[in-house]
């Protein structure tokens, strides 16, 4: 974040991390954001779980936001985001807590927001040829979404449903009051809405590990049925009247 | 089941101790009730006693039949019943009026249809469907109408939940902030700085 620096005060960033039952993996997420990504601040989001994560997170030096009952990822993700509204943070940072995402690419991220004067920056798994290999039947679901949501956006997305992202102050003040709830389709949601709100959108390169811990929410069987139900959530999205942007306090 | 409005007859210091729209409500249904009651019996005079006339057997009516007695009686049935079992759940403030509404007026379409069974006819002849047709469509319509109302009704209530558990997560995490001795820090804090 050195270039950051030099224009102001170092940006204060926070890394979200939501997590359901990913005691297993919170711990070497935590570890390779205090590596990688020092100077950010890291909450990680509870939602719910039935294992030790919190209890894993708080050991770590994470700050722990239990959420009492399941909201899924969407409701996990905007706790984050209100917890950085609340607190003024400049850019916030999506990151998973099943370890699929790498802490030294945060800079990336952040730099789109800071130095290039973006709104919402997605770490994509497939720009850039960066070596993550789907299952070819998510392949094709894939790119039917990234196509969608392309054309929505009006600039290419390679990777819709990455879960790495990065949002400004603008746009963290908007997901504190609106944030998709659909299951699953939360993260191509978040994008149609941000763009439909005339937020700058970019992607940057990042890769990808294949999951540490713990069971992916898609199964290739199901791939299919939620990549529909993904298309659907959208095409709503694209009919919907738009959302207020004003600063009542969420 | 609840008894029926005439039950609360018997206690008016319980109805008098009703405010605004639940009084307003229960006195516009119970007068409905009672007018219904009252041009019952006028109604069913003049009508046949044809009880053969059944719903719907044979070709489709083209010519529609006399109204039979269970014509004035079923939908005044019903319609006590609805409104009966609709004003108790109100009284004993377990259902409230705004999730009422529907059930009120379901049972004020049933009133009208009990006074003015002709009505029916009028239908029958218009669409050229059987009385039994004409009562599933109506009920149908009016289910499928409910659901559609609880389905919002849920949609706003997880929404609520939704919030709280939010908000609860964050005045958890303040709450240990300033009980708790200094945090295992990362960066120096900037939760000191008070809410945006």
């Amino acid at each position: 974040m050195a270039q950051a620096a030099q224009r102001n005060d170092s940006p204060r960033v926070l890394v979200i991390v939501p997590a359901h039952n990913e005691a297993g993996s919170i711990e070497r997420v935590l570890d390779d954001l205090a590596a990688h990504a020092p100077q950010a601040d890291v909450v990680v989001v509870d939602d719910a779980s039935t294992d030790a994560t919190a209890e894993v997170a708080r050991a770590h030096g994470a700050r722990v936001l239990h959420l009492a009952a399941n909201l899924g990822v969407g409701g996990a993700v905007q706790t984050g985001y209100l917890y950085a509204h609340r607190r003024g943070y400049d850019v916030a940072v999506q990151f998973d807590g099943d370890g699929q995402h790498r802490a030294n690419r945060i800079e990336d991220l952040v730099h789109g927001v800071t130095r290039d004067g973006h709104d919402f920056v997605i770490g994509s798994r497939l720009l850039g040829g960066v070596g993550f290999r789907f299952h070819p039947l998510r392949f094709v679901g894939s790119r039917l979404l990234s196509g969608l949501v392309s054309a929505i956006a009006r600039r290419r997305i390679t990777d819709p449903t990455s879960g790495f992202r990065a949002a400004s102050k603008r746009a963290i003040r908007f997901f504190a009051r609106h944030y998709p709830q659909s299951y699953l389709a939360d993260t191509v949601e978040a994008i149609v809405w941000a763009s439909r709100q005339g937020f700058r959108i970019a992607e940057v390169p990042t890769r990808m590990r294949q999951r540490s811990a713990g069971a992916s929410a898609t199964t290739h069987f199901r791939g299919l049925l939620h990549t529909l139900r993904i298309v659907l959530a959208v095409l709503v999205d694209c009919v919907e009247p738009l959302l207020e942007e004003k600063d009542s306090a969420p | 089941m609840t008894p029926l409005p005439g039950a609360n007859a018997g206690r008016p210091g319980a109805f008098l101790a009703m405010k605004g729209t639940r009084t307003l409500l229960m006195t516009c249904t119970l007068a409905m009730a009672c007018a219904a009651l009252a041009a019952t019996p006028a109604m069913a005079a003049d009508g046949t006693a044809s009880g053969a006339a059944g719903a719907g057997a044979g070709a489709p009516p083209a010519a529609p039949r006399e109204i039979t007695p269970s014509q004035h009686l079923l939908p005044l049935i019903a319609a006590v019943l609805v409104a009966g079992v609709t004003i108790e759940l109100i009284r004993r403030r377990k259902l409230r009026e705004e999730y009422a509404m529907l059930w009120i007026g379901a049972s004020v379409v049933l009133l009208v249809f009990a006074a003015v069974p002709q009505l029916l006819l009028l239908i029958q002849k218009q669409l050229g469907v059987f009385y039994l047709t004409i009562v599933l469509i109506l009920s149908f319509s009016f289910l499928a109408l409910v659901a559609l109302h609880l389905a919002v009704i849920v949609t706003r209530l997880s929404e609520g939940g939704r919030q709280l558990t939010q908000r609860v997560a964050l005045l958890e995490r303040r709450i240990e902030e300033l009980e708790g001795p200094a945090e295992p820090g990362p960066s120096q804090s900037p939760d000191d700085r008070p809410t945006v």
